[in-house]
């Protein structure tokens, strides 16, 4: 009786410990995401905002354009639903960025009323072409809009994915248009 | 006798013609995201049937509430035209083939219908009336039709 007292208050212990660690101790950043990301500037019905400016925060991070029907509105979906699985507190440590690619067509105002149907806790930025040439080179994406187009009616190539930073800025994952709420939140949840 | 065997095989030829050009592609699960009001785009999403015994080319879509409709791949690759052989099906889904609306010429709003009209090569159009789905808050596999 004695010795199962023991076994139960060890095993307690060691559930309690591995808690902690987890908590403590957050998961290894993949190698290939090391060199993925950096920091830049572009600018939102606020003002210009640096990536920098959301240290302390996890950033779910979206490249696409307001003019996007399908996948654009599928991919903050699921990152406004993701943020709304969160606790309360969880939440305030959390922040979507949606940056277009599309800087003719969106300007900063129209992305805040593009972002603010989706969720209020999504930011939407744009910048010059010169400034998302660098950002895709230094975050390691293709994309093409057209420079010189003959209708208004024109897409934007972009990629899909949903790049996850941990409150540092570094890239910790990279989910997919598969990706449902409930994956995010869980990928979220371990960098608190 | 002769010539009533040739008005019977006549009338025959007639109605199986006919039927084989009444017979149109069956459309199920036809709707519209909702888009946000900011947005003069936005994508369509159906499921087609040919359960006909002919061959069916649809050319284009139109829709009296766009400028204009388009049919995408899933990498945004415009498709110029939709084949479908007896018995073949074809999806448009979210993240997927879709159907874009592009230059909306009024905000969509829920709960109201958005006509899309399919122009098929043999001249046949075909009217739908999609229901317009607010997904805000929809899980992504309820998304999937």
């Amino acid at each position: 009786m004695r010795t199962l007292m023991w076994i139960g208050v060890f095993s307690l212990f060691l559930f309690l410990f591995g808690m902690f660690t987890m908590k403590v101790h957050k998961p290894e950043i993949p190698s290939y995401l090391k060199t993925t990301g950096g920091d830049f500037q572009l600018e939102s019905s606020q003002g210009t905002i640096k990536l920098s400016d959301f240290h302390g925060h996890i950033v779910l991070l979206y490249f696409g354009y307001s003019h996007c029907p399908d996948i654009c509105p599928a991919t903050l979906n699921v990152m406004a639903s993701a943020i709304r699985l969160l606790q309360k507190d969880e939440q305030n440590d959390v922040d979507g960025l949606f940056v277009s690619l599309d800087p003719a067509r969106d300007s900063p105002d129209k992305l805040k009323a593009y972002t603010a149907f989706f969720s209020p806790k999504i930011i939407g930025v744009t910048g010059k072409r010169e400034q998302l040439d660098a950002i895709a080179q230094q975050w390691r994406f293709t994309y093409v809009t057209p420079q010189h187009p003959k209708t208004t009616f024109y897409v934007v190539q972009h990629p899909n994915f949903l790049y996850v930073l941990n409150k540092e800025g570094h890239v910790v994952a990279l989910l997919d248009e598969k990706s449902t709420p409930e994956d995010v939140a869980k990928v979220v949840r371990l960098w608190l | 006798m002769v010539v009533k065997q040739g008005i019977f095989l006549l009338w025959m030829i007639m109605m199986m013609s006919s039927e084989l050009q009444a017979c149109e592609v069956t459309v199920q699960h036809a709707w519209l995201r909702l888009p946000p009001p900011v947005s003069d785009t936005a994508a369509a999403y159906m499921q087609l049937n040919n359960h006909c015994q002919t061959t069916k080319q649809l050319k284009s879509i139109s829709s009296p509430q766009a400028s204009m409709v388009m049919m995408h791949h899933v990498k945004m690759k415009m498709m110029q035209s939709l084949v479908l052989k007896p018995q073949d099906g074809f999806t448009f889904q979210p993240k997927a083939n879709h159907v874009m609306l592009m230059g909306l010429k009024a905000p969509i709003h829920k709960d109201t219908k958005v006509t899309l009209i399919l122009h098929w090569q043999d001249g046949h159009q075909q009217t739908l009336q999609l229901e317009v789905k607010d997904m805000r808050g929809e899980s992504m596999q309820g998304m999937n039709m």
